[in-house]
């Protein structure tokens, strides 16, 4: 049985770090509890992202989550990208470092994209291997995410929690519990998110997402560029009466607002959990990115 | 399904099967009928819940679409990010014509978005219909402008000199004349030079202030791009001063710089005046980083 959340602290409440942020933090230092990283965004960095990011990391905790890993991508694993995320993770004091379960390409070729694998026996020692070769490499349990997702498989034979149990089995990994992406996943795949969260191995789970999405009608597109509705917020609520209460995170990538309206989102989670109502009703589509998350970049700035 | 066909469940055959489809660029019916999917499934669209199962609201087609609208959507927003002046000054609607063929062309290879848009001034020239013509045209105009936001955001996060201490313009005072001349110089590594065809630098000052900045007439102009206090700065040359610098970054002597630059631009004016003004740009602009002076030639 592992420790509660593989016995990493629970930091509270944070945010993603995000570039139209970064002068506000500098200049305000806000009383944020940690902030998350994308991790390609970082690792080869030589200017502004990263001596913000080396600002922030000597004032708060910080965690790197990836979207590149491709942990079940059946290509080779990139030890040379993986070489960057240890090299920064041990820059920065990373407290841990996720990203998700799915793949991003083959064949050589990236879709930037958090495809979906088949939920099978086959898969599951696939990226059990993978993922056993990248904590030897990084030399600690990786953490990964739930994925969003708008297709299942035939070649499936057992639920996403069920995979995900196994995987920590397996491994000893541990798991970001992405509580937006389980109910997204739920509206596209037809199942009870409630039986989702109840199946999971509660005790390896090291961190909670919390994101808005894009309700499209007959399905939900995992956007991150608003408010975490009420149904979302509600498993929320079940996660962490399971887990104890776990760090976390608030995600926000489109539509990105200001610091202040961005930390406050996250902020809600406390006076949830103490039994406060939130009344976020999803609006259908309006005003709402169609696309999907990720399409992480920072941008440059010229004079 | 075909005997001798790879099986569909497998995951490596599910992979480069989905991958094909949903990156094909017309759509994901035409990707599942593309000869690549058929390779790997060989199923046509009707067949296709035996891959990919449906949900009570959306066919299976429906489903995969959603992967198949993001994989272009996605990755054009992010070469605009990389090219915003260059999608300005062409239009929504080319720029994404632009992006799509080239994202055809070459697909992503690496783990970082930021490595998306190396290509795709290399592509612009490939794919021109101008290629090899004498005049100059829009096409030129066009490359000159994504060859300046590719080094741009190439220096913005590439290396710098923020944290170290670059030569200044009191390091060159009492050098004597002979030893200057046979001094070379280290640049910063954030210092990139151009030359182009039209006036890419005034045009991006234009079309700052005013979007719908007309392409400007063909004229040819210099420019350094640098890097001060994390901002990448534009600092226009004279063709003089570009042909000087170009010497100075190949690691050649200020004396062997004058004497290219020369050769390619006569002097006007005094060249005394000249020099000094242009080695006080360089300084005060913090394009060097050191100077190394001959040890033989500093002892005498």
């Amino acid at each position: 049985m592992p420790q509660p959340r593989l016995g990493h602290e629970n930091l509270g409440l944070g945010v993603g770090l995000r570039a139209p942020h970064f002068t506000y933090i500098l200049e305000n230092w806000p009383a944020v509890d940690w902030f998350e990283i994308i991790s390609e965004n970082y690792i080869d960095s030589q200017g502004r992202p990263r001596y913000v990011l080396d600002q922030i990391a000597e004032r708060y905790p910080v965690v790197m989550h990836g979207v590149s890993l491709s942990i079940g991508s059946t290509d080779p694993l990139a030890f040379d990208y993986l070489a960057k995320l240890k090299s920064l993770s041990q820059a920065i004091g990373a407290r841990w470092i996720s990203d998700h379960v799915c793949w991003t390409g083959v064949s050589g070729r990236n879709t930037h994209d958090l495809l979906p694998i088949p939920y099978n026996e086959q898969t599951l020692q696939h990226v059990a291997r993978r993922v056993r070769d990248v904590q030897d490499f990084l030399e600690r349990p990786l953490i990964l995410e739930d994925p969003s997702s708008y297709v299942t498989f035939a070649a499936s034979t057992m639920s996403e929690w069920d995979f995900l149990t196994a995987l920590t089995k397996e491994t000893g990994c541990g798991l970001l519990l992405d509580v937006n992406n389980v109910y997204v996943s739920a509206v596209n795949h037809d199942f009870d998110p409630v039986e989702y969260i109840e199946n999971l191995p509660w005790e390896s789970i090291v961190q909670f997402h919390l994101a808005g999405h894009t309700n499209m009608g007959d399905y939900c597109i995992d956007t991150h560029d608003g408010h975490v509705i009420d149904p979302v917020w509600k498993l929320y609520r079940l996660a962490h009466e399971r887990t104890g209460g776990v760090s976390t995170l608030l995600e926000w990538d489109a539509n990105i607002p200001d610091f202040v309206t961005m930390h406050a989102e996250v902020l809600k989670a406390k006076r949830f959990i103490q039994g406060e109502a939130i009344n976020v009703d999803e609006s259908a589509g309006k005003g709402h990115s169609v696309v999907p998350h990720p399409a992480h970049r920072i941008e440059h700035e010229v004079s | 399904m075909t005997e001798g066909q790879p099986n569909p469940h497998d995951l490596p055959v599910l992979q480069k099967w989905m991958q094909s489809v949903i990156m094909h660029v017309d759509g994901v019916v035409e990707g599942i009928h593309s000869s690549e999917a058929q390779q790997q499934i060989a199923v046509d669209a009707s067949q296709i819940e035996s891959v990919v199962t449906p949900s009570k609201r959306r066919t299976s087609v429906q489903r995969l679409e959603v992967y198949a609208h993001a994989y272009y959507a996605r990755l054009v927003e992010c070469l605009k990010s990389i090219y915003p002046l260059f999608a300005k000054t062409v239009g929504d609607e080319l720029f994404d014509q632009f992006a799509i063929a080239y994202l055809q062309r070459y697909p992503s290879q690496s783990y970082t978005l930021n490595r998306l848009g190396d290509r795709f001034p290399d592509f612009l020239e490939e794919t021109s219909p101008a290629r090899g013509a004498d005049e100059l045209g829009f096409e030129d105009f066009l490359v000159g402008l994504a060859v300046t936001e590719r080094s741009i955001d190439a220096i913005f996060d590439g290396p710098g000199v923020e944290q170290a201490e670059v030569l200044s313009p009191s390091q060159l005072e009492g050098i004597s004349p002979e030893v200057f001349a046979e001094a070379t110089f280290q640049m910063v590594p954030c210092l990139r030079l151009h030359s182009f065809p039209f006036p890419i630098s005034d045009f991006i000052t234009a079309i700052k202030q005013d979007p719908q900045a007309q392409m400007p007439e063909a004229a040819p102009s210099w420019l350094a791009l640098t890097r001060r206090d994390y901002v990448v700065r534009r600092v226009p040359l004279s063709r003089w001063e570009y042909h000087l610098l170009v010497r100075l970054a190949e690691g050649l002597s200020v004396s062997q710089a004058i004497e290219g630059a020369f050769n390619e631009v006569a002097p006007a004016e005094d060249i005394s005046e000249l020099l000094a003004a242009a080695f006080q740009k360089f300084t005060n602009e913090q394009f060097f980083l050191a100077i190394h002076l001959s040890p033989q030639r500093r002892e005498g």
